[in-house]
């Protein structure tokens, strides 16, 4: 799945590790989902998404067919 | 009004919020404990040959175990929150689907090298071998199919 998660933490200023600490998860997970590699569980997209103010499917974009 | 200090954190975190160090506590269950393992293994090891003090064989057999018993005294004792860096959320961690997926490959693996491994060692080595293959295919299997109707039962209520 693509997503805007590299813009808008660069956005706010915050570090990978930064980011992952403050949704309670490993910086190894959020380099993951910025790649593309790793699909967050629903409660983390949401936790995502509330700590950017946005909506999920302004994060994320599902990969086309 | 004065500020509440920050609690001290402690490398192997404590047994509760603001409760004693969890190693403190690991260490006085894990040691008896171990060393009551080591003394049983030796009384139910049969007689010695020569003279042996049981009970010292026993306590250094204890001794041995003790770094293990230590280890789950302490996994049994710890409450995991106070652990300084332990992340929160571990199920959605990507780690917990690195792990759930890898548990799939070696369950797998297991099924497939156990039942071919019983039809090969039948033609060259004892029967105990595939006995034993038998056996462990068996267990794995079971353990599937018990922890596959639980969910499904959980999930239907």
């Amino acid at each position: 799945m693509r997503n805007r998660l590299p813009e808008l933490r660069h956005k706010q200023g915050l570090s990978q590790e930064k980011l992952a600490d403050m949704l309670g998860v490993s910086r190894q997970t959020i380099i993951s989902i910025e790649k593309g590699r790793f699909d967050p569980s629903l409660p983390l997209a949401f936790q995502i998404a509330a700590t950017f103010g946005l909506r999920i499917e302004d994060i994320f974009t599902p990969t086309e067919l | 009004m004065s500020e509440k200090p920050a609690e001290k954190q402690y490398k192997y975190g404590r047994t509760k919020p603001g409760g004693i160090p969890a190693i403190r506590m690991a260490i006085p269950i894990g040691l008896p404990v171990a060393i009551a393992i080591g003394t049983a293994i030796r009384m139910i090891s049969g007689p010695a040959q020569g003279p042996v003090n049981d009970w010292l064989v026993g306590i250094a057999i204890g001794l041995c175990l003790a770094p293990s018993a230590i280890l789950l005294a302490w996994a049994l004792c710890v409450d995991r929150t106070t652990i300084p860096g332990a992340t929160p959320n571990t199920e959605n961690s990507i780690e917990s689907t690195w792990y759930s997926q890898s548990a799939n490959d070696a369950f797998h693996a297991i099924i497939m090298g156990s039942g071919l491994g019983t039809a090969i060692t039948a033609l060259w080595l004892p029967p105990l071998v595939s006995w034993t293959l038998i056996a462990v295919f068996v267990v794995a299997a079971a353990t599937f199919a018990v922890s596959y109707l639980i969910r499904k039962h959980q999930g239907n209520q």
